[in-house]
This record gives structure tokens, sequence and C-alpha cells, in this order.
């Protein structure tokens, strides 16, 4: 944090639930529209101490986990594949694109009919949404591969085996983890939706349960509890990133 | 016989908008040891005869013939294309990587090369982290990591800025004279060929052909070329 370090951020945020707390209590909001902060904080203090919890949790990070690894496994084949076949790129890459077009949560219905109500339909639900941008950011990575770096290896009487473990892949490492980042906050969000419509466990499961029995203020405390597990998941990857890039000072080019 | 024997060498580029003729035809030859500057206006192929020589673009018509058979080519270019991912030890030692050294000898060596050309202390620094001068230090010790017979220079410190490419030049001159190897170096800094090189070979413009080739004489009595080198500039700005 530069310009005034974490001051100014945790300043904004008592800022935004300081005006939280006066809509409640200055607006008169019925505590069934928005629970005052407070309770909402004491809600998820009280969620985080029931075991049954921990088991929603854990249901919605195996799905999260386990579709962003399918996405990242799949999708860097598919990448490869694309970067490498030049007639397969050509066949396929607009499928690619125009299945980006595609809302891939209107395709929860079809997942419940061919995979049930279990695991399976959100971990296919996650990995799907969280597919794409790992296929596009190894195919760009892979196709960047410089000709100049390429060059200075052929001088040097490189084989192609060398060239791809000392050029191809660390040139793709940056671009793929930039996909990668955007995949799994991706299979995140696809797994909570899949718990909306098709889980019988997962926080997001947990919210429609809540609001259902009109526990407004622990629905609430789901959400901050989602919030702080997306926070974790996102954290993942600029951990990667500093393990595997040490080279790289600054952060590389966004998509 | 010559180190490199260049015989009716022509290159045609394909270019989105039709052939474009960008060398020769162009016969030279270039004896063991000897060091060649080529000269001529941009865009007269210059670059394109040195990725000829190197084997990194095919001719269109003619050969390079090395005496050598297979000679140990190193090659320094413009930007340094050191690899980001590898320290500058990485880098330098990289030719002995792909040979197949040992790591324990490959790090001794290029620890050695990069002393050589005042890089020590800096062999665990990124790439990233050098200035100009210094990443063009590491691939000319990266170059000499080949210990090449033959050494292609294109245009290496042009991108620098002139002190630092003075003293660069002044180290080259040492470099040169120390490894005995080939040596061709492209540049478009008239003075900087004078310094460097027992043969000026100037090219005319787009496709480049041998306009003179001018020898220097920096040993003889009353050393200085300067008349040949005011002679040589005027050639250059009517090419």
């Amino acid at each position: 944090m530069r310009d005034g370090g974490w001051l100014l951020p945790i300043l904004a945020t008592g800022a935004l639930i300081a005006l939280w707390k006066a809509g409640v209590t200055l607006g008169g909001l019925s505590p069934f529209v928005l629970p005052p902060p407070e309770a909402v904080l004491a809600a998820s203090l009280d969620l985080l101490a029931r075991p049954a919890t921990w088991a929603h949790l854990g249901s919605t990070a195996t799905a999260c986990l386990a579709g962003f690894a399918i996405a990242a496994l799949v999708g860097m084949g598919l990448g490869i594949l694309l970067a490498r076949v030049p007639w397969c790129d050509r066949a396929f890459y607009p499928l690619v694109v125009a299945f980006q077009g595609v809302p891939k949560i209107a395709l929860v219905p079809l997942f419940i009919l061919w995979l049930g109500f279990g695991m399976a339909t959100r971990i296919a639900i996650a990995a799907t949404i969280a597919l794409f941008p790992v296929v596009v950011a190894t195919r760009s990575g892979l196709r960047a591969a410089e000709a100049r770096h390429h060059d200075v290896l052929r001088l040097m009487g490189a084989r192609p085996g060398q060239r791809l473990v000392l050029v191809d892949l660390p040139g793709l490492l940056p671009h793929l983890l930039t996909g990668l980042e955007i995949a799994i906050m991706q299979s995140f969000a696809g797994a909570t939706v899949a718990e909306f419509l098709a889980g019988r466990s997962g926080l997001g499961h947990l919210v429609v349960v809540s609001l259902q029995e009109l526990r407004v203020a622990e629905a609430f405390g789901v959400v901050l509890i989602q919030s702080a597990l997306g926070l974790c998941f996102y954290a993942l990857v600029p951990l990667l990133r500093r393990l595997l890039l040490p080279w790289q000072a600054a952060a590389v080019q966004r998509y | 016989m010559a180190a490199i024997a260049i015989r009716g060498l022509t290159r045609v580029h394909q270019a989105a908008w039709g052939p474009v003729a960008a060398l020769g035809p162009l016969d030279l030859d270039i004896a063991s040891g000897e060091v060649v500057a080529v000269i001529g206006p941009s865009g007269c192929g210059k670059s394109t005869l040195l990725r000829l020589i190197a084997g990194l673009d095919a001719p269109t018509t003619g050969t390079v013939a090395f005496a050598a058979g297979r000679p140990r080519i190193g090659m320094v270019f413009q930007d340094n294309r050191l690899l980001p991912w590898l320290d500058v030890a990485g880098n330098v030692g990289l030719p002995l990587r792909i040979a197949g050294v040992p790591r324990a000898a490959r790090a001794a060596r290029a620890r050695a090369l990069c002393a050589d050309v005042g890089l020590a202390g800096f062999e665990d620094h990124w790439p990233a982290t050098l200035s100009g001068g210094m990443a063009q230090r590491a691939a000319l010790a990266r170059a000499f990591a080949q210990d090449p017979d033959i050494l292609l220079l294109d245009e290496p410190f042009a991108a620098l800025d002139a002190i630092t490419r003075a003293r660069m030049n002044a180290e080259l001159r040492g470099h040169c004279r120390r490894l005995g190897a080939t040596v061709l170096l492209v540049t478009h800094a008239l003075d900087e060929a004078a310094a460097l090189a027992d043969r000026i070979v100037v090219l005319t413009g787009r496709p480049g052909q041998v306009a003179r080739i001018a020898r220097m004489h920096k040993a003889g009595p009353g050393g200085t070329s300067d008349g040949l080198i005011a002679d040589l500039a005027r050639g250059l700005a009517d090419a």
C-alpha cells in the first residue's frame, strides 16, 4: 500500500459501515430488509461457532476448487492445442469465442437434468464457467512466445524440447496466472450460483435457507463468510505469482 | 580459404503487400580473424545479411560457406534478448546449458565470463533490473560463452547513450583482439566502424549490394584514416 498506507481504506470502510448503520436507525429501514451491521457481525460469529456451517463451507470450497482444477487442466490442454495446431485454431477458436457469449448460468438447469442435484452438478458448472479464461490465456501466452527469444536459442543449437522448456513455458506463465486468477473467481461464482439452484449443501444453499426462514441477518452473515472465502481464493494466485515469477517485478498486463 | 565465403546471396522478404528484395546479389569474402564492419543506409539489408550468415533465415538464392564446416556462431542483437526469467549468470551460461555442460562447471564459467565484461557481482540479478549497457554486456558475455569462431554483432550498442556506447566500443575492441574470432559488425555509425574494423563494407540502399570496400590502416605511419572516413561519409550521404 502506497499513498497513506492502510489508513484511507480503513476510513472508507468505516464510513460505509457508519452510513449503513445510519440508514437503518435514522432511515427507519426494517431489519427484515437491511439488518444493522452489528447484527450481521453477530450472526456470522454465531454461524462460525456451528459445525454445520463449516460443513457447508467445505462443500463450497470443494466445488470451487474441484471446478477450478478441472478448468485449469482442460483449459491448458485446449489452449495448447489451439496455439499449436493451426487447423484446430481455425476450426474451434470461433466456437470458443461464441461459447463465451452463452450465459453459462443458463446452462444450470441442463446440468441438473444431466447430473442431478449433487456435487457433480456444482463442480461441472464451476468448471464450465472457469474454463474460458484459462483457454484464452494459455493460447495467447503461447502465441506471444517471442520469435526474438527463439532466435537466440536456435543460434545456440537448442532442440525443440529445450526451447519449449526455456522459452515457451516460462513465457506462458505470466499469461496463464492471469487466466487462473480470473478462473478461480469465476469458479467460486459458478459454485455459489449452482448452490442456489441445485444445492442441498454449501454456503449458497445456506443463504437460500436462511432467507426462506426469514433469518435475514443470518443470510447477510453467510454472505460475509462467502466474501471472506472468496478473498482467500483470490489471494491464492498472487501468492503463486510471487513464487513462480520472481523475475517479474511489476504486475503483468490484465485481460 | 576465407572464413566466410558469400556468393550471389539474395534475400526476398514476403511482405503483406508483396515480395521485397532486401539484399543482394552480394559477394563477399571474410578472412579468418578479420573484423569487418558493414555500414549502409537503414533498410539496406544489413541485419538480413547477418541473419542469413547465422542461419536464422534462409537465402532466396546464393550461398554462405564456412571454412570451418559448422562454425560456432555467437550473435548480439540491438535489443539484448536476455531471457527475463533467467538471472544474469543463467543467461550468460545458457549456451553451455544447451550444450549439456554440468551445472557446477557452467556456473564457474558464467562467473568468469561476467567478470570479463565487467558484470562481476551482478550474476544473480534479473535482466529487468539491469541498465541498457549492463544488459548488453550480459548479451556479449552470452555470445562469448559459445566460444564463437564467428561473432555477429547487429548494431549492438545503437540503443545506448553516447558515453556508454563509446566505452562499450573501446571494450569491444579488446574483446575482439582477445577472442581472435572472425567478427562481422553491422552499424550505421561510421566512427564506430572505423574504430573497430579492419575493413569497412559499404552497402547501397535496398536491395543492399556492395557499394565499396575500404581497408583501414590503423597501424601504419600517420595512423588515422580521417581522409578515408570523410570520403566514406560523402559516399554514404550519396547512397
